[in-house]
């Protein structure tokens, strides 16, 4: 479970996050929606320790972000739109290094291996070089690496950006299924559709703040809207 | 840490720049820079004695003696010129032997008179003639000086009160150390500096560049361990680099333990005589030293890139702060240099590395050496550690 209470981050004068507040359940898909550079990537870099908040606190599965750092990296895997692989190491190679690195015994690292090598159908490329793949592969590789510890929150920013249509739907499938098996999942996107079929709620955040937070049935009959995009450019317009 | 280091070693053993900068690069060059330049230069220096000396000569009239004189020696050929300045610019004529007019008269009259040699300085083989033409004509002077003093009835021995012969008495092995103290500490210090460049690069703008950096920061080891399991493979890198260099030179010893002796040497030395466990082991701790404090500079500049080319721009000029002062000292020895020498980074590894391998093993400068380097591994790895911590270089953009 995630909770984030009044989350704000400055990079000098810019209010890049300007008081977020949302939970996220086991079992949920939590879609952030917003335009580039509407605050969703500091967000999540926030939840994944990597950014240190200005102000504001959150806690992933009873974690907090500032106070208990490493207990939190403990608890998610992390995907974002760049597949960010070593060019040199082999998708087995990274899984290793990654499982290791979160104190994983070998043996395991190894059964976990080749159980999302067939999840993700990746067993002919497990022991090739990742500057040889595809982006589809690599990012194949980088949802193998989110995953290798079996996390139960997976925080994932634009995980389909640049990626041809059936790579897309693998990380879809993936994120459906991750779902199922209780994780937690905060999603980004700036993708409606994907938003839509994917998200079980929607926070819509623009320059920042939170401009609107439900289902996206909730969103659309809020806003008198058919159409989930024409639901996001009012809120957007409405924000500004 | 340890999984850092090994993921960062299986990484870097996979990069070819690696294989080319730390081990191609040290294997090939010491013995190259040991063996070939040597064997180069007295080619070169052959080839110059083996040529004959093209002379023209300006006034041949005015001294038909002097010129038959300077036509007998073997190592001079004189040739006719209409132009012969133009003839040495174009390397037609090696050097002018210009004789002024009335000089067998003066000759005759025992006065002084002066001639002439021009030549070509930016030509090796005008400047070997100049000599030769020189060399000559101070024979025929003694010559004339030998029959004037036997005219007076005079020993032409009383101009040559002494006699001396020369002996080299260093032995082989500081022979060699003195060849050696020439050029390895460059060697030895550019690759404990530089060896582990590409690694650092790699490990810190190349995490960057590639994306990875954000997954790595998302993993639960804190960003110390992170730093020092890079740091760690950065340094192993750079050592082995050195011990590179250190086996090159070995090599080229074993190759032509002579070519390191010096001209007119005929000893020998055996190579646990010029390289003894001590001194490898004093190489060993300098060169660690020099690479710690290295490889958290490298380390730090390369994270603040935002990639690896930006890196490579930043860390390229820092191969100016060894060879600079390696050029400096190339030809000081060790007992010339002040006791601050030692206190100052690079310029005191060098200096030690030049030391043992000439043979001098003096504990004060190497613990100076090592307590300096100490005080940089502490500041550097500081500095490096501090960057791994400020978002605005790990995001910086």
């Amino acid at each position: 479970m995630i909770k984030v209470s009044s989350l704000v981050k400055h990079f000098g004068t810019l209010r890049a996050v300007d008081g977020v507040s949302f939970t996220a359940e086991p079992g949920e898909v939590f879609g952030l929606l917003g335009e580039n550079g509407a605050g969703k990537t500091t967000t999540l870099r926030m939840l994944s320790t990597v950014l240190r908040p200005t102000s504001g606190t959150a806690s992933v599965n009873g974690h907090d972000l500032v106070t208990a750092p490493e207990e939190v990296r403990r608890q998610i895997g992390v995907v974002s739109s760049e597949p960010g692989v070593y060019d040199r190491l082999t998708p087995r190679e990274h899984l290793y290094y990654f499982g290791e690195l979160h104190d994983l015994p070998r043996p395991e690292i190894a059964r976990r291996a080749e159980e999302l090598f067939g999840l993700l159908g990746m067993q002919d490329i497990a022991d090739r070089r990742a500057g040889h793949l595809s982006r589809g592969m690599k990012q194949k590789v980088a949802l193998a690496r989110a995953l290798i510890t079996d996390p139960p929150v997976l925080l994932m920013d634009e995980p389909t950006a640049g990626l041809d249509v059936t790579s897309a739907r693998v990380v879809e499938e993936f994120i459906i299924q991750a779902r199922a098996t209780g994780k937690t999942v905060i999603f980004s996107s700036h993708i409606m559709s994907q938003v839509e079929k994917l998200c079980n709620r929607v926070a819509v955040i623009h320059r920042g703040r939170i401009v609107a937070l439900g289902t996206v049935a909730e969103l659309k009959s809020r806003s008198m809207q058919e159409r989930f995009e024409d639901v996001f450019v009012r809120l957007v317009g409405e924000g500004s | 840490m340890g999984v850092v280091f090994r993921k960062e070693l299986l990484d870097t053993s996979r990069d070819r720049r690696t294989w080319f900068g730390m081990v191609i690069m040290p294997l090939l060059l010491v013995p190259l820079l040991l063996l070939a330049m040597p064997t180069v230069m007295e080619r070169q220096t052959e080839k110059v004695r083996e040529t004959t000396a093209r002379v023209a000569v300006v006034g041949a009239e005015h001294h038909p003696e002097l010129v038959a004189q300077l036509g007998q020696n073997p190592a001079l050929t004189l040739v006719e010129s209409s132009d012969p300045e133009a003839d040495l610019a174009a390397r037609k004529v090696h050097a002018i032997v210009y004789l002024p007019e009335g000089l067998r008269q003066a000759v005759a009259n025992e006065v002084p008179a002066e001639i002439r040699i021009a030549f070509d300085a930016s030509d090796q083989l005008s400047s070997s003639a100049q000599q030769r033409v020189h060399a000559a004509l101070a024979a025929y002077s003694s010559e004339l000086v030998a029959g004037r003093l036997a005219a007076r009835g005079l020993d032409p021995t009383i101009l040559h009160p002494f006699h001396w012969t020369v002996e080299n008495l260093a032995p082989p092995q500081r022979m060699i150390g003195f060849a050696l103290g020439l050029i390895m500490p460059m060697m030895l210090a550019m690759w404990a500096t530089l060896g582990g460049l590409y690694a650092a690069i790699d490990a810190a703008a190349g995490e960057k560049e590639r994306g990875t950096l954000e997954p790595l920061l998302s993993a639960p080891p804190s960003r110390l361990t992170l730093v020092l399991g890079k740091y760690l493979a950065v340094v192993l890198t750079s050592v082995i680099a050195s011990a590179i260099s250190l086996l090159g030179m070995v090599l080229a010893f074993l190759v032509r333990p002579d070519a390191l002796l010096g001209p007119g040497h005929t000893g020998t030395a055996r190579l646990g005589e010029v390289l003894p466990p001590t001194v490898v082991g004093v190489i060993f701790l300098v060169a660690l030293g020099l690479a710690g404090v290295f490889s958290a500079l490298q380390l730090a500049v390369s994270l603040y890139a935002r990639s690896f080319k930006e890196a490579q721009t930043y860390l390229s000029p820092l191969s100016f702060v060894v060879v600079f002062p390696a050029i400096f000292t190339q030809f000081m020895t060790p007992d010339q240099v002040p006791a601050w020498f030692f206190f100052v980074p690079i310029l005191n590894s060098l200096m030690v590395f030049k030391e043992v391998l000439m043979g001098l093993v003096n504990p004060e400068h190497i613990l100076i050496t090592l307590g300096v380097s100490l005080v940089g591994v502490r500041v550097a790895l500081g500095f490096a550690v501090a960057s791994f911590q400020r978002e605005h270089v790990l995001f910086r953009v």
